[in-house]
């Protein structure tokens, strides 16, 4: 801002005091001069005419007589020497000519008023000197009549430093106005005496609005009223006050936090007069504060979401999102699992507001993505999602856990892990606006928590498989123990308890010799030595001495525990008890002699009977022979028969238990099959010619031999034959031989009454005859097959039957032919 | 005339066996236990000895023996006759030595074949 030239100014009072103070001493002399001269005639008056000339050229300022038209008359020599141009080029001139374009109009008006004949007087401008140059003059004029007399001094020093600090003062006017900071001042009743345009500006008031008409606690929130109420009297006593915080209020109603310092400005009584403030926006430092307080806020949240003592995952998602929710400002929110892989989503955790009605009877609830609406739009844009207005909020709205509960503001985050999105958390309802910074918070906490999940997670995994083989330990009826490397016991487990008689409490730490039969300890470091060299496990049937005295017999497996470096850490050991079963098989063998001996002394007692009664019919038989009628005879032929009849199934038992007793040796040697089947079949010729049947015979030539038992194998044959004529009351018996595949096969066909499918799989059991057989009161032991079967299977063969019910049966037996057969 | 001495508890077969051996024209005496047919066996010097192994007094491998500890009995053949199963007990008496071993119930045909045949081979020696 400059200074228009000419302006007179208060300012300047004090130069002018002085000039006003010379020129008109000067005025007085030349008037006094003048009437003196008036006076004294003459020399007289020449005489004061050149004391006044040697004045008027002695003279420092610059002195002219002018008249009105502006033309100089009169010139003193200080022109000459304060603007270079002689007296004759000034003379020539006009007075405005000289005079500065700017400043011509306001000489020019100078001028009129000296024609009306008032003085002038502090009138600046600008006079032209010989360099071109211009010359700050001040001006003092009397009029007289036609002319005026006028002194000048050069003021362009005083000009110059006067600019110069107008301008300095305009610029701290500048400054102070256009400070990025606020700056006013208040009086003693807080109204607003001085504000600048930056404050203005801030507070998107007009300085007419504000000044005289507004108390600072005006423009103040009621939180900072308070501070006011309580600062500004302390402050008025003081003289200073230094960064308080307050929240101003804009004129659109917004609030702004500013952090203000004072002092107090006094009259020379020490009285105050206004506050000198200085006032800075704090906005940004309260947002970096409040994100600071916020990140604070998350750590505290992380930490108490890590040392969170949840019991499953559940619950700890649970706790995290009431965290988050708590971090946000948010009322309601949810976290949702979402399976990239599948897209879909499972509800997971919702809050115990609203939501939770709802999100009950959702929970668990598979929703896949592409019905999903706003909450899963994060996972579509892989983004965070921020809907604060209503609008946008019910365009977007569909499906999913919103539900009833009516969202406002909605905030929903994807959490990531790597770059799979593996959940997405929802917040909603802030009082405000969701903006960046929570965003920032909630993913990052979120983040934080999934890490924790996955930790948890795999805690869980361990701690429930950890569970579960401690069950297994505690529930399994095996004694578990564990021996220290120094052979004391680690574990004990209920079993051991159960076998051994000792709780865990007395086993534990105890030498493993407190269960060994007199105090001895079973190869207590060979023990180990063994499972080390064996590298696995080791299997011992041990004596072992209960706690009340008994000795039982134990079977132990035992496995070394070795760390994954190969350092032994001690024995695991499984024990149970096998004293009962030993006495059980005990027994059962026991059973089975006596069994065995029963059968034998059983058989042997029946025969001895059998032989009495045959040789007492034979004897009859010779010697009535031709003496009796022919029913006699007939009746003599039936109990022959049927001794003979009991004769072979005494002797098939005993065979049979044999068998099964193992008590046969089977005296193996290369035979050839064919030959067999030919004398079984000419022996069984006679049976079956009995009954009109014919045993024909497909033999196979050239079969290789077949390392066999030929007593048993002829045992089998005859077996299978004589079933196939028995059953069979027409048609025929077929005998075939063949071989392949290393293996020989036999195969008996008749043609007689079949046997049903239901049937097939009990043949081959003992004493069993079925019904259609025992119908045609057949006879037999019933053991037949089931002899043949045993036969075969020792010697690794395997025997089946094929048939339909009236179609005829086909029973067939296979043997290994062995390495050197043929 | 072929003297033929039965060690048999079983009156019935020592009856029956005894009927069939007078028929085919033998001499026949019954000893009902091991050790009466042991002193029997002594006595009388039999040709042939027919022995039940499931016998009071002593068992039929105990005679056996104690027949073959006689110089008087050593050498007569012994046919043992017996409903008896057990293998380890056929197998020692089998191992005593015995000249033949028929089950019951036995063919007669077949116990008288076996006579004739022992008591042939007996003649020369």
């Amino acid at each position: 801002m400059t200074r228009k030239p000419g302006r007179s100014r208060t300012s300047l009072i004090g130069i002018a005091g002085v000039l006003a103070a010379i020129i008109p001493a000067v005025m007085v002399v030349l008037r006094r001069a003048a009437r003196r001269g008036l006076r004294e005639k003459g020399s007289a008056l020449r005489l004061r005419t050149e004391e006044l000339d040697r004045f008027f050229d002695l003279s420092l300022d610059l002195l002219c007589i002018a008249d009105t038209s502006g033309r100089f008359r009169r010139l003193n020599p200080a022109w000459e020497k304060t603007l270079g141009t002689s007296r004759e080029a000034l003379m020539a001139g006009r007075l405005l000519d000289f005079i500065h374009p700017d400043d011509v109009d306001n000489t020019a008006w100078a001028i009129t008023q000296l024609t009306a004949q008032k003085e002038v007087i502090n009138f600046v401008n600008r006079f032209r000197c010989q360099d071109g140059t211009y010359r700050w003059l001040e001006w003092r004029a009397v009029p007289s009549g036609e002319f005026f007399h006028a002194a000048a001094r050069d003021v362009t020093d005083r000009e110059q430093i006067e600019t110069a600090l107008w301008e300095s003062a305009a610029e701290i006017m500048d400054l102070y106005n256009n400070a990025p900071c606020g700056y006013h001042s208040l009086d003693a009743d807080g109204v607003f005496l001085r504000i600048n345009d930056t404050e203005l500006s801030w507070l998107g008031y007009s300085r007419d609005e504000v000044i005289g008409q507004k108390r600072f606690p005006d423009l103040l929130t009621p939180g900072s009223l308070q501070v006011f109420e309580e600062s500004f009297p302390r402050f008025k006593q003081s003289g200073w006050a230094q960064n308080l915080e307050f929240e101003m209020i804009r004129k659109d109603g917004s609030a702004m936090p500013v952090l203000m310092s004072a002092t107090v400005v006094s009259d020379a009584q020490g009285r105050y007069v206004m506050s000198r403030s200085t006032v800075f926006d704090v906005t940004d430092r309260k947002r970096a504060e409040e994100m600071i307080r916020l990140n604070e806020l998350r750590l505290e949240s992380m930490v108490r979401i890590a040392q969170y003592r949840a019991h499953d995952v559940q619950a700890l998602l649970d706790y995290a999102l009431d965290e988050a929710i708590t971090l946000t400002g948010s009322t309601i929110g949810y976290i949702y699992d979402y399976d990239q892989d599948l897209g879909e989503f499972m509800l997971s955790s919702w809050s115990k507001g609203g939501a939770r009605e709802y999100a009950v009877t959702a929970a668990r609830t598979v929703h896949p993505l592409e019905t999903t609406g706003l909450w899963g739009e994060a996972v579509r844009q892989r983004q965070p999602i921020v809907v604060n207005d209503d609008q946008a909020l019910h365009s977007l709205k569909r499906g999913g856990p919103d539900g009833q509960v009516q969202i406002h503001r909605l905030m929903t985050v994807p959490v990531l892990d790597g770059d799979r999105i593996v959940a997405v958390i929802g917040v909603a309802n802030k009082d405000s606006d969701y903006d960046p910074s929570d965003v920032r918070q909630l993913g990052l906490l979120m983040d934080s928590v999934w890490r924790v999940v996955e930790r948890k997670h795999a805690d869980e995994v361990l701690r429930q498989s950890e569970q579960r083989l401690n069950l297994l330990i505690q529930q399994t009826p095996l004694a578990v123990i564990e021996w220290d490397t120094d052979s004391r016991v680690a574990r004990w487990n209920p079993a051991a308890e159960r076998v051994f008689g000792y709780t865990a409490g007395e086993a534990i730490g105890r030498h493993g010799s407190f269960i060994a039969p007199d105090g001895g300890w079973p190869r207590p470091e060979g023990a180990r030595g063994d499972l080390l060299t064996n590298g696995g496990g080791a299997r011992s049937i041990l004596e072992n001495v209960t706690k009340d005295g008994r000795t039982i017999l134990c079977e132990w497996h035992s496995t070394p525990l070795t760390t994954e470096d190969g350092k032994l850490i001690g024995v695991a050991a499984l024990a149970s008890d096998i004293t009962e079963l030993r006495k059980a098989e005990r027994e059962m063998k026991e059973t089975l002699e006596i069994k065995s001996q029963f059968i034998s002394t059983v058989s042997h007692e029946l025969r001895t009977p059998l032989t009495a009664i045959k040789e007492s019919i034979e004897i009859v038989r010779e010697e009535t022979a031709g003496t009796l009628t022919a029913d006699a005879e007939d009746f003599l032929d039936v109990a022959r028969r049927n001794i003979d009849r009991l004769s072979r199934l005494i002797h098939n038992v005993l065979a049979f238990q044999r068998l099964e007793a193992g008590n046969v040796r089977f005296d193996l040697s290369p035979q050839d099959l064919n030959e067999i089947v030919r004398e079984v079949a000419a022996a069984m010729s006679p049976l079956a010619a009995q009954k009109a049947l014919e045993v024909s015979l497909a033999l196979e030539e050239m079969l290789p031999r077949v390392e066999c038992d030929r007593d048993q194998i002829t045992q089998v044959l005859t077996n299978l034959i004589g079933n196939a004529i028995k059953f069979s009351d027409r048609g025929r018996v077929l005998v075939a031989t063949g071989a392949s595949d290393n293996r020989f096969m036999a195969t008996v066909t008749d043609t007689g009454c079949g046997i049903s499918q239901e049937d097939l799989p009990r043949l081959f059991q003992k004493f069993r005859q079925l019904g259609p057989w025992d119908a045609r009161a057949a006879g037999g032991s019933g053991l037949g097959l089931a002899i043949s079967k045993e036969i075969v299977e020792r010697h690794g063969g395997s025997i089946w039957i094929e048939s339909e019910l009236g179609e005829g049966t086909a029973v067939r037996f296979v043997l290994p032919i062995g390495a050197d057969g043929g | 005339m072929s003297k033929i001495l039965i060690i048999e508890d079983e009156p019935d077969i020592a009856k029956v066996v005894r009927k069939r051996l007078m028929d085919h024209d033998y001499e026949a005496i019954c000893a009902p236990d091991g050790y009466s047919g042991v002193q029997l066996a002594r006595k009388e010097a039999p040709d042939l000895i027919i022995l039940d192994l499931m016998l009071p007094a002593g068992g039929g491998l105990n005679a056996l023996q104690n027949l073959r500890l006689s110089p008087k009995t050593q050498l007569t053949p012994v046919i043992v006759l017996t409903g008896m199963q057990d293998a380890e007990y056929k197998k020692k008496v089998l191992d005593e030595g015995v000249d033949a071993y028929l089950e019951k119930p036995f063919e007669s045909k077949a116990l008288l074949r076996t006579i004739g045949y022992l008591l042939k081979q007996k003649k020369p020696s």
